[in-house]
């Protein structure tokens, strides 16, 4: 594509989500979302193998839909307390037509049959789009939301999600369905934070989404498209060490990082007495860290037999710009742990 | 304490040693073996030294970390194919061993219980790796998925259980953990809090119910693998009983019930281990008996029965990691695991039946050997506890000591089946590697109080 048109596109989808994230009033939030949709369609869309385009449509479709859903549920509470403010939610009509919205938009159960479609599409750069920054936007309103009308449609969608995630990426053998599905079920332990404490789940987001995407960049790197490929695939041989690491940090191994999404939730749910939910979220990361594991074996802990010229092409074709933000995004799934103590700055 | 921990990860740095990686290893893992002894406390009573902000060693920790240290350069003694793997392959093999051992030395040296936990996980992730990279069959997957799934499992619970405690009692400290009173809200939720707390436990020792991850582990696994995983990550379950157990003076009915489970486990392991076909998976069946003793005594938590599990566990996990490197001396030579094939190695090795003598007899629990001083004071203990169980431990000794003759009867004095089977020389190597593991044991005879101080 034309790098003036790539560039325009990504500067309105930045754009889109940051009026998401900046305003006050419900029209311009609105506005953002619909911009990033509308923005990023070109660039979904542009190779032009059928697959991609029918993602696109999906996607499309189910977006504008929730976000005509948002606008919709915004406009009872102008009904009811006479303002477009954002901040001022008061009728729990309104509440939850806005929550249906944003899981839709999120991809949490049950509202989730899209995500994994949409996303076993598309090559993996538009993966990261979609699977990483289009999240922050609804998260955002999510999270700001969680203050003022607390209710617990969002933990039920959660224990939904974390479910959902587990057993549905144990059949899976697209890479990029595997890892939608995982999306799926963390993004069901970040939004059950969102009921008691928003500002922990925002750092679990950041933690979430930085070890996604030094995931779907190493995918890309080595065309990891399907689990056969990933015993032959010609990444550097560190690069599947760290990509075996960054999966188990997702995973929520200690003592690598993706622990504290794990055990920051445990905290927040036992600090409001809220026990009984507990059970379902470690037995959906159990579930999820099958898959996980079968991906690391596949990856560096087998050897299929290996066509000589395979082991050759290992050494070309691997400057590009991903590397350095591989490499800075890999230390914090190592290091992690050590972002501990910043959770109790929240409490 | 700090300069163990420092000495220890510092010693990852001598894997870039060009030629000679292997023996520098083994020499700096030696040093610090030697530094670690300076830890064992002597007093006879159990009382924190080395303390530090968060680091401290006691008489319990103190043995286990010693035997940490001490089975380090043995395993580094114990594998000779890895040898055969390319540069970067033997470092990382070097790297996941140095690591596992240093994430050991913080386990039993840490005094936050959540730090404990994530270096008790930590241990996890280097074992998986060394069971599923350089194991040698295609079960290897199933065995590192078994493993990794029965201990996170148990461990899931302890970690909601740490966090539970947490909020109770403000604090995470062991040693305070005697002073703390949980109060759960009805009859039942204090037992439940110590059952989720316990299971990490009785799933790492193995106690039977829990126990199907070791057999097909360690049959599996390498043999360092095999000797890390016997000798010190199994005791990583008691280690964790008896410091937990602080927090619940009273679950009378529940620990009641899983003694009995315990010392039946040890019953009917000892009867499956006269009807194993492969050696490895009958020493793996004979650590799930030995250990379901050792959980029986420290769930009973008097005095003697946990003076007693400190003993069993320290020399069992020299004995058992000594049957598994004699396991692997044998396998390396055969390829074959089978019992019907290795048979009768007296009539072709030199020095070998007297070690295999030795570890079979310390492993049925022959005086003066610290085995049996260990099984004395638990099943001592037990049967002061309930005199009912005095049977059943009783027939399990005994099927302990007709399985451990097996074993030493069918790879020593039976004809030997293949009789045009080239057999290399013992080489001192490997000599050496048993005698290290055979000679803390005949010291420990003359010091028992090194190993079993635990005072409530």
């Amino acid at each position: 594509m034309n790098r003036l048109v790539n560039a325009f596109l990504l500067t309105s989808l930045i754009a889109g989500t940051s009026l998401v994230i900046f305003s006050n009033h419900w029209f311009p939030i609105w506005l953002g979302l619909e911009l990033s949709t509308l923005s990023i369609i070109p660039l979904l869309s542009y190779t032009s193998q059928s697959r991609s385009v029918e993602a696109t449509l999906k996607y499309f479709l189910v977006q504008a839909f929730s976000a005509a859903l948002l606008l919709n549920g915004a406009v009872p509470n102008l009904w009811v307390s006479n303002s477009w403010d954002v901040n001022s939610i008061t009728s729990p009509i309104s509440y939850f037509i806005i929550t249906a919205a944003l899981i839709i938009k999120l991809g949490l159960a049950p509202c989730h049959f899209w995500f994994p479609d949409v996303l076993s599409g598309l090559p993996f750069l538009s993966t990261i789009i979609i699977a990483c920054w289009q999240k922050i936007a609804p998260m955002f309103l999510l999270l700001s939301l969680s203050n003022l009308v607390s209710s617990e449609i969002i933990i039920v969608c959660s224990i939904l999600s974390v479910l959902v995630g587990g057993w549905g990426g144990l059949n899976q053998i697209s890479v990029r369905k595997i890892l939608a599905y995982s999306s799926i079920g963390h993004l069901g332990w970040v939004t059950c934070v969102a009921f008691f404490i928003p500002e922990v789940s925002y750092l679990l987001f950041l933690f979430y989404i930085l070890n996604n995407t030094a995931i779907l960049l190493i995918c890309h790197n080595g065309s990891l498209y399907y689990l056969s490929s990933l015993s032959k695939s010609n990444v550097v041989p560190i690069t599947a060490i760290l990509f075996s690491i960054a999966l188990l940090s997702l995973g929520g191994l200690p003592p690598l990082g993706g622990f504290i999404n794990k055990v920051i939730p445990l905290i927040v749910f036992s600090l409001n007495g809220n026990n009984f939910i507990i059970p379902f979220f470690l037995i959906g990361s159990l579930i999820s860290l099958f898959f996980y594991i079968r991906i690391v074996f596949n990856t560096s802990l087998t050897l299929f037999p290996q066509h000589s010229l395979n082991i050759v092409s290992s050494r070309t074709g691997n400057s590009s710009l991903s590397q350095p933000i591989i490499s800075t995004l890999i230390p914090i799934t190592i290091w992690g742990l050590l972002l501990l103590p910043i959770f109790f700055l929240f409490i | 304490m700090l300069t163990l921990l420092s000495v220890s990860i510092s010693t990852i740095v001598l894997i870039n040693v060009k030629k000679w990686n292997w023996n520098a290893l083994f020499v700096a893992l030696a040093m610090m073996t030697f530094l670690s002894i300076t830890t064992v406390n002597n007093s006879g009573s159990a009382s924190w030294s080395f303390l530090s902000h968060s680091l401290a060693v006691d008489s319990l920790s103190a043995p286990l970390i010693i035997l940490s240290c001490w089975l380090a350069p043995l395993c580094f003694l114990a594998q000779n194919v890895v040898k055969g793997n390319s540069g970067s392959l033997q470092n990382g093999f070097l790297a996941l061993t140095c690591s596992i051992i240093f994430f050991l030395l913080l386990t039993f040296s840490s005094l936050n219980i959540l730090s404990f936990f994530i270096c008790f996980e930590a241990t996890l992730i280097p074992t998986l790796v060394l069971i599923t990279r350089w194991g040698a069959n295609v079960e290897r997957l199933q065995a590192g998925t078994y493993f990794l799934f029965y201990t996170l499992f148990g461990s899931l619970p302890l970690l909601v259980s740490i966090v539970l405690i947490s909020q109770t009692t403000s604090t995470l400290m062991i040693p305070i953990s005697e002073i703390v009173t949980l109060q759960g809200n009805t009859f039942f939720s204090i037992n439940i809090w110590w059952i989720i707390t316990i299971v990490a436990f009785l799933v790492k020792m193995p106690v039977y119910g829990f126990h199907l991850w070791l057999p097909k582990a360690h049959v599996e696994a390498p043999v360092a693998g095999s000797m890390i995983l016997a000798a010190i990550l199994l005791k990583l379950g008691g280690y964790g009983i008896i410091r937990m157990n602080a927090y619940f003076p009273d679950v009378t009915t529940l620990s009641a019930i899983l003694t009995v489970i315990c010392c039946w486990g040890a019953l009917i392991t000892s009867i499956l281990c006269t009807r194993q076909t492969d050696l490895k998976a009958l020493i793996a069946y004979s650590s799930v008996g030995h250990m379901s003793l050792v959980a029986a005594g420290t769930i009973v938590f008097s005095d003697w029965t946990i003076s007693g599990a400190i003993m069993l566990m320290i020399a069992h996990g020299l004995v058992s990691s000594a049957l598994f490197a004699l396991a692997n001396i044998l396998y390396e030579r055969t390829h074959t695991r089978n019992i019907f094939i290795t048979r009768g190695f007296k009539m072709i090795t030199v020095l070998l039946p007297f070690w295999w003598l030795i570890s079979c007899a310390a492993n049925l629990g022959l005086p003066p050997l610290p085995n049996l001083i260990g099984e004395l004071y638990i099943i001592t203990g037990i049967i002061s506890w309930s005199i009912f169980l005095a049977p059943i431990l009783g027939v399990a000794t005994v099927f302990g000591a007709i399985y451990s003759l097996l074993i030493y009867q069918n790879t020593n004095t039976q004809s030997i089946v293949l009789s045009s089977m080239s057999f290399n020389e013992i080489s001192p190597r490997e000599h050496i590697l048993i005698l290290f593991h055979l000679l803390p044991l005949l010291s420990i005879i003359v010091a028992p109080n090194s190993c079993m101080v635990w005072s409530n």
